[in-house]
């Protein structure tokens, strides 16, 4: 008998537990917002930028410990830059032409 | 009791069952609500777990063998520490370990995706409930913990082999990791369910992976030392299926850990890296369905089990499911770059894929052709050792090379001087050190010369790695020789304690290659004052000696040892009985050199007139394999420990670019 009212009891919290949130009235805030079109692109063109950084650190640490040679360095170096640079020019091209306050 | 414990699962499946839809809903009705309802039934299920779990513990130290499970795999002269080991003893007790695993990652993993992944979280908890909905189905319906019977006087004991200290570790750092390997999974499913695709996934799944990869392969290293030691045949590995159902995903789990370095770096394989998440969670699902069905026992006995055919459809659905996935979000995975070359690290990285998946399908192919054949026709066809060496020969060889030439190559390309300039050294090192090998007489075992200069070759180049970054920095500015070391470890942890795992990787292959191809080994009946010599050890016979333990008999054979000439004391290999479990153990002697070796001796039976039948091995070099555990977990712990650097700079990214749901609880 117990143990029935014991489960009894479980049950109900558990009931409690999940529904307390639906119970409630619903708010405005309670619609979750979709990631739209343009901020996946942005999303995708900081990545790129940070890639691009990232990737002119390690070029330089496999430089210092001579994994690379200074020409090999110089040209990887500088499409790196000019990833990076398209990047962010692409980024600044999408907040200036975007909606306002879609940052 | 078992009433409360058994509701309990019931209504912990029946919460998941709630996560699951309510995960669905919020995210196809965009409701917060549900969300937040969905989060709160994981809470829920946590709750219900501990209170099945405290239940279940509580009946098996109080001895209550009315719990059929308590019953079958204890008893009252269990001693106490094999009396909690003994909750994953048993079919229920595992299952019940994966489920109180997986709840309390599921809640972690749910933490973690607060920034930057929110969008994904409905689609995460409700992938995770579906897991954590199989696994309780099976507690509830065919391997329930709580069934009861009428209580007998006593237990039938547990199987003398599991009554072993390493029960304590062994099963839980490998549920860990097979455990570890679904929130990766979940993640990556929830992410194209999303359609973020984008590389905030990988980062969140990155370190879950390192650390269930990580417990996999402590796991499977602290399992070797276990039968090494308890079952008694004189190896650490048989390529048993038990054993072959961790490395598998472990071996896929290693091939993801390095592509995902090339998406990370270069935006490359995306497709390739979900597969391969998918599959070592598969894995994961069939190394436990291997060891949890009968399966290994008969393809009978797995027709006629209850678990079985719960497996093989998880294990189609999630193949299934993960597919359909992978070709529906196909136009969102395409890679940003192509390879330019293959003297390019991101193509070493596909070798090395390559040969991963392809030892794990040679792997998955010897465990699986005895079943097939067992199935399609009446008598099994086994598949033994020489398979499965050949294999890890074939495909573990050039990867040990591929783990030395790919931190040699740059991304992108390399030029043949800079090859020339990087690789000379560590090859005179290679070549030396299998001359070397030859000039001191090593040259019985090709194989072994072979991966002896393979490893040299590769530790050359790690070390190499070493010393030149650690000569740049101190060029560089004002550091001394230490700070330098520790700043170009700490600063870059991830790329440093990888080259940690590769020497632990080197170390274990030194070990394993020492022990097996140069062993020694001799067997025979000695009675009392016989000799037995095995390479430079003797071994002579004294005499039985008996003693008790708390549930056991022992016996003994007293053997005075010699090595080299010189004494080493006594050695006593030993065979105990257990009259509750009415079955006998072997207890190996082993003796371990300062060089690392062990002489280590079984005791195969004892005479009616005393005399004793015995089996005596030399192993070079077989401490290097435990001594590679521990340079592994450092290695691991240097890449999981949390990268700052990392941190700030998604938390930059994401501070720039608020997405949905950012913020919510």
């Amino acid at each position: 008998m117990i143990a029935y009212l014991v489960l009894a009891a479980l049950a109900v919290a558990v009931v409690v537990l999940v529904a307390w949130p639906l119970v409630r009235p619903a708010a405005e805030r309670d619609r979750l917002d979709a990631t739209t079109e343009d901020q996946r692109r942005r999303l995708a063109l900081r990545e790129e930028r940070d890639l691009a950084l990232e990737a002119l650190k390690e070029l330089e640490l496999d430089h210092a410990t001579h994994h690379i040679s200074d020409e090999d360095y110089a040209d990887l170096v500088q499409r790196e830059r000019a990833r990076a640079a398209e990047a962010i020019r692409a980024l600044d091209e999408e907040l200036g032409t975007g909606r306002p306050g879609a940052r | 009791m078992a009433l409360v414990g058994q509701g309990a699962l019931i209504l912990a499946l029946l919460l998941a069952v709630w996560a699951v839809a309510a995960g669905v809903a919020a995210a196809t009705g965009r409701d917060a609500r549900l969300l937040r309802s969905a989060a709160l039934a994981l809470w829920g299920i946590l709750a219900l777990v501990a209170v099945a779990v405290a239940i279940f513990v509580h009946a098996i130290v109080t001895h209550d063998f009315s719990f059929s499970v308590v019953a079958a795999s204890t008893s009252r002269s269990l001693p106490w520490g094999y009396l909690i080991t003994s909750a994953w003893a048993s079919q229920a007790g595992s299952l019940l370990l994966w489920v109180s695993i997986l709840i309390v990652f599921s809640l972690l993993a749910l933490r973690a995706t607060r920034q930057g992944l929110a969008e994904i979280r409905p689609w995460l908890i409700a992938i995770l409930g579906a897991i954590l909905a199989f696994f309780l189905l099976l507690l509830v319906v065919p391997a329930s913990p709580f069934a009861t019977q009428v209580a007998p006087p006593d237990g039938n004991g547990l199987n003398p082999a599991l009554q072993n200290p390493y029960m304590a570790t062994h099963p839980p750092a490998l549920y860990l990791g097979y455990v570890g390997l679904a929130i990766p999974f979940a993640l990556a499913m929830a992410a194209m369910l999303a359609g973020r695709v984008d590389a905030r996934w990988v980062v969140a799944s990155r370190r879950w992976t390192l650390a269930a990869w990580g417990f996999l392969g402590v796991g499977m290293l602290l399992g070797s030392h276990w039968a090494y030691q308890e079952i008694g045949w004189g190896g650490f590995w048989a390529w048993d299926p038990v054993e072959n159902a961790a490395l598998m995903p472990w071996l896929v789990a290693t091939a993801f850990l390095h592509s995902v370095i090339v998406q990370e770096k270069k935006g490359m394989l995306k497709v390739w890296n979900i597969a391969l998440i998918a599959g070592a969670f598969a894995l994961s699902i069939f190394g436990t369905f291997l060891t949890r069905s009968g399966i290994l026992s008969s393809v009978h006995a797995f027709v006629a089990s209850d678990i079985g055919w719960y497996f093989i459809v998880a294990l189609a659905i999630i193949c299934g499911g993960s597919t359909a996935l992978i070709l529906w979000r196909l136009p969102m995975l395409r890679a940003d770059q192509r390879i330019e070359s293959v003297a390019s690290r991101e193509a070493t990285f596909l070798f090395n894929n390559l040969l991963l998946v392809g030892m794990a399908f040679a792997v998955l192919w010897g465990v699986v052709f005895p079943l097939l054949t067992e199935a399609v026709g009446s008598v099994r066809e086994t598949v033994s050792s020489p398979f499965y060496e050949f294999f890890a020969i074939a495909f573990g060889v050039p990867l040990l090379l591929l783990m030395g030439i790919g931190p040699l190559i740059a991304w992108r390309r390399a030029s043949l001087t800079q090859l020339k300039r990087s690789f000379l050294w560590p090859l005179v090192a290679g070549l030396a050190a299998g001359a070397g090998m030859l000039a001191l007489g090593l040259g019985s075992s090709w194989a072994g010369v072979a991966t002896g200069s393979v490893c040299a070759f590769t530790a050359a180049t790690i070390i190499s790695e070493f010393v030149r970054g650690t000569r740049a920095r101190h060029a560089l500015g004002d550091e001394s020789w230490p700070t330098a070391f520790a700043r170009l470890v700490g600063k870059n942890r991830r790329r440093y304690g990888g080259y940690v795992v590769h020497l632990g990787i080197i170390v274990f292959v030194i070990g394993a290659i020492g022990s097996s191809a140069y062993e020694t080994r001799a067997e025979g009946l000695l009675e009392r004052g016989q000799t037995l010599a095995v390479g430079d050890a003797t071994l002579t016979f004294r005499g039985i000696a008996e003693s008790e333990g708390p549930n056991y008999t022992q016996r003994a054979a007293v053997l005075d040892a010699t090595l080299g000439g010189d004494s080493i004391g006594t050695l006593e290999p030993a065979r105990r009985s257990y009259p509750r479990e009415q079955t006998t153990s072997n207890e190996v002697a082993i003796h371990t050199t300062l060089a690392g070796g062990d002489l280590m001796v079984i005791l195969d039976g004892i005479r009616g007139d005393g005399a004793v039948q015995v089996k005596a091995f030399y192993k070079p070099l077989v401490a290097l394999i435990w001594l590679s555990g521990f340079i592994f977990v450092l290695g691991v712990v240097l890449c999981v420990w949390p990268d700052a650097r990392e941190r700030r700079r998604i938390l930059r990214r994401y501070a720039e670019e608020p997405l949905a749901g950012e913020g919510r609880s």
